[in-house]
């Protein structure tokens, strides 16, 4: 998994292969984006592959953005992900909104 | 006594093995359902431990007995004494091919031709007249006419990803027997930073329409099944003539296969006995300490020479017995370190350091349940040491060390206590830093004069934290003082020692048991006290005349040299004048020795340990209590507690006594 953040600090670009080694250090880079601005968005077109261990943490993360007020928006949602969400029986798409 | 999964594995099997007979004998005098699904489940675990500790052999032979049986569970064969029959020799082969993979056994036995008797039956014909009903489920030419829905409620346990399940392979699985409908439960779902990233937290419906049987759907589930919740229903059923236990079925409990098959037999050289027993044992044993004290006591005070020698005879039998009970519970440290090199490995890199984990002593014994809770002070120990302590790697390299941190966690024997440190090659305790939180929190007095290591130990109080940031990993102020109490609770002690820019080493001495230990019996007063005999190192008489000699200053010369002494009279506030000559018991405290002044030494007592409960939880100079022959009560003393107590009080000049209720 590789984590890059633009300039700006509100956009966090998420790569590779998302699974249960790398959720602490994903989550962390979610929180650290939550608490640096308030309409922030999530680009996961880079991710190759996502864990339900892995999905927990994005789903958390619109969990958390709505309960915080904040606007989270996931870019580019790839396959990986989506599939994942449809196995596990998530509404794919559906992690922004904290479901 | 090295943890050896391949070891484990053959008293598991044993075991297994063992459970299987007697089910297999069972289901011979009229048993059902129940007998083969514990035998399906038990040649299962054989067969799936057995391939992944390499006996393929093994995993290969057991495949075909769990063909066999998985078509008598789904109804296709009846049970017959011939199945019976079948099994008993499938066990006793499979012990064969275990000795003959141990080394106990010359070449493996032929099984061709068991194999081939094992097939027959399986392809044998169908189930009919046979004296063995097997009412586990609907008969398996019943189900294709029909398909029906399921619901199933799946409620994984937290440690599922921890444990190798994966939810996703597990619906793939289910989406094979028909079509499957899933959907995610997502409210137990905490907001991130509350969250722990490797637990589960969710749940799921799945309404499943398949031909399959219940036990179809159970076997998708069947290793993870043990610590989830999994509730299968039927929901539209067909009618079912003929089939009246189904639904009952359906609601059994998951059977408790592991537990119920490991009371069955044990293998000759090791017993797995529950833990409850042990205690038992040990509260017995104490009774009986206690008793023999009681008699003793009697015994003495009617002075009967016939007496006198089968008692001491039972006070050497009982000691030898709380030894050797003690002993049994005793644990190798190490099955807990090997917890904390994954540990370590994740929380360096979730912190962007490096360290390694370098383990010693890991063959060390404690008491089991001293050693069930210490696991969590040592990784709250580890995490402020990779926290706080270890520096980046960048900062490491500019000052000279190594890239990588080394932390050591060690376990050693001194004298009667067990010394656990953990010790790390890191920044150290910024003394100003946290001398000046201290004064910020009104802990100290701004111009208060403090030793280095006072105020090193300054971060154990509670609420105390220097980080500046709170992290995911520590800073919230719990950390040491949390490990302090815990440490506190198994009546250990916990010292620091730090040198700035070298490291920092936390050392935890430990009893090595919580339930009975030798004491020294003494009087003060109307009262009585037990010491720690590990502690005492000899016995000198303090007279008066000795006493006046040195000026009032805590002093006596014993062979040359001169050793402090602490007047317990003074610390309890005792009752009574002091004898004309009084006692010093010499003890060792941290290294030095001190002496304690006791108006008469009574002798030596084996100490049953009470707690004090509670209440008294803050009185840190009493560590227990014990009830005595006679029925009165002796408190224990904690000698490293009390020598500090009376430092205090000798430096602030205030009478100890009233300090017990001030002192936290």
């Amino acid at each position: 998994m590789h984590i890059t953040k633009d300039e700006s600090g509100s956009v966090l670009k998420i790569g590779g292969n998302l699974s249960i080694e790398t959720t602490e250090e994903l989550r962390a880079a979610l929180l650290d984006l939550l608490a640096a601005a308030s309409d922030i968005s999530v680009d996961l077109s880079g991710v190759e592959a996502c864990d339900t261990a892995a999905l927990q943490v994005l789903c958390s993360s619109g969990k958390t953005a709505v309960g915080r007020g904040k606007k989270l928006g996931f870019l580019g949602m790839p396959d990986a992900v989506v599939q994942t969400a449809l196995e596990l029986g998530l509404p794919a798409g559906g992690a922004d909104r904290g479901v | 006594m090295a943890y050896n999964p391949v070891a484990t594995y053959l008293q598991e099997a044993e075991e297994l093995l063992a459970g299987i007979e007697q089910f297999a004998l069972s289901l011979g005098e009229g048993g059902g359902a129940e007998e083969i699904n514990q035998l399906f489940r038990a040649f299962h675990t054989i067969k799936g431990s057995g391939a992944m500790f390499g006996f393929d052999g093994i995993a290969s032979f057991t495949h075909h007995v769990e063909s066999m049986l998985d078509k008598v569970r789904s109804g296709a064969l009846a049970a017959s004494p011939r199945l019976v029959d079948l099994v008993l020799k499938a066990v006793d082969h499979i012990r064969e091919l275990l000795a003959v993979s141990t080394g106990d056994g010359a070449s493996p036995p032929p099984h061709e031709s068991l194999i081939a008797a094992i097939e027959d039956f399986a392809n044998g014909g169908p189930a009919t007249g046979s004296e063995i009903a097997t009412e586990a489920a609907p008969p398996a030419d019943a189900a294709p006419a029909g398909e029906q829905s399921w619901s199933i409620q799946f409620r994984p346990s937290p440690t599922l990803f921890a444990c190798g399940g994966n939810p996703i392979a597990l619906f793939r699985e289910l989406r094979k027997l028909g079509t499957c409908e899933v959907t995610a439960h997502t409210e137990d779902l905490p907001a991130l930073d509350a969250m722990t990233p490797d637990r589960c937290y969710f749940r799921w419906t799945i309404t499943l329409r398949t031909g399959a049987t219940e036990n179809d759907i159970r076997d998708v589930f069947i290793f993870v099944e043990d610590d989830s919740k999994l509730e299968i229903q039927r929901v539209s059923a067909e009618p079912q003539p003929g089939a009246g236990g189904p639904e009952e079925e359906g609601r059994r409990p998951a059977p408790a296969a592991g537990s119920a098959l490991a009371c069955v037999k044990s293998k000759e050289s090791t017993v797995r006995v529950p833990s409850e027993r042990l205690d038992r044992l040990v509260n017995l044993v104490g009774e009986l300490v206690m008793n023999h004290s009681r008699l003793a006591q009697a015994a003495s005070r009617h002075d009967v020479p016939e007496l006198s020698n089968p008692i001491q005879e039972l006070e050497r039998l009982v000691a030898e017995l709380r030894d050797d009970v003690l002993g049994i519970r005793m644990l190798p440290i190490g099955t807990l370190f090997s917890r904390f090199t994954r540990l370590v490995h994740d929380l360096s890199a979730q912190l962007g350091k490096e360290a390694d984990l370098v383990t010693a002593g890991a063959e060390t014994e404690l008491d089991k349940s001293i050693l069930d809770q210490l696991g969590e002070p040592l990784v709250h120990c580890l995490r402020n040491c990779l926290d706080h302590a270890v520096e980046p790697p960048e900062e490491r390299i500019a000052k000279g060390k190594p890239r990588r941190a080394t932390i050591r966690l060690s376990a050693d024997h001194v004298g009667s206590h067990v010394v656990i440190s953990v010790e790390d090659d890191g920044r150290g305790i910024d003394r100003e830093a946290v001398r000046a939180k201290a004064i910020e929190k009104q802990l100290i007095a701004r111009d208060a004069v403090l030793s280095d290591k006072e105020i090193s130990n300054l971060i154990l109080l509670p609420g105390f934290s220097t980080a500046r940031a709170v992290t995911g990993v520590s800073g919230r102020g719990v950390g040491m003082d949390a490990i302090k109490r815990q440490i506190d609770l198994l009546r250990g002690s916990l010292s620091l020692a730090s040198e700035p820019g070298k490291g920092t080493r936390i050392s935890m001495a430990l009893p090595l048991t919580l339930a009975i230990i030798d004491g020294l019996l003494v009087e003060i007063g109307p009262d009585r006290f037990i010491l720690p005999m590990a502690d005492v190192t000899e016995n000198v008489e303090l007279t008066a005349a000795e006493r006046s000699r040195r000026n009032g200053r805590n002093v006596v010369a014993v062979r040359g040299e001169l050793i402090p002494y602490v007047d317990l009279r003074n610390t309890f506030g005792s009752a009574g004048d002091r004898p004309a000559n009084e006692k010093i018991v010499i003890v060792r405290h941290e290294g030095e020795r001190v002496g304690l002044v006791v108006d008469r030494v009574l002798g030596t007592h084996q100490t049953v340990i009470q707690s004090l409960g509670r209440f008294f939880r803050d009185i840190h100079v009493i560590s227990g209590a014990t009830v005595m022959g006679d029925g009165r009560v002796a408190l224990i003393m904690d000698i490293a507690a009390g020598v500090r107590l009376a430092d205090r009080a000798d430096e602030s000049g205030a009478p100890a006594k009233q300090k017990v209720r001030k002192q936290q």
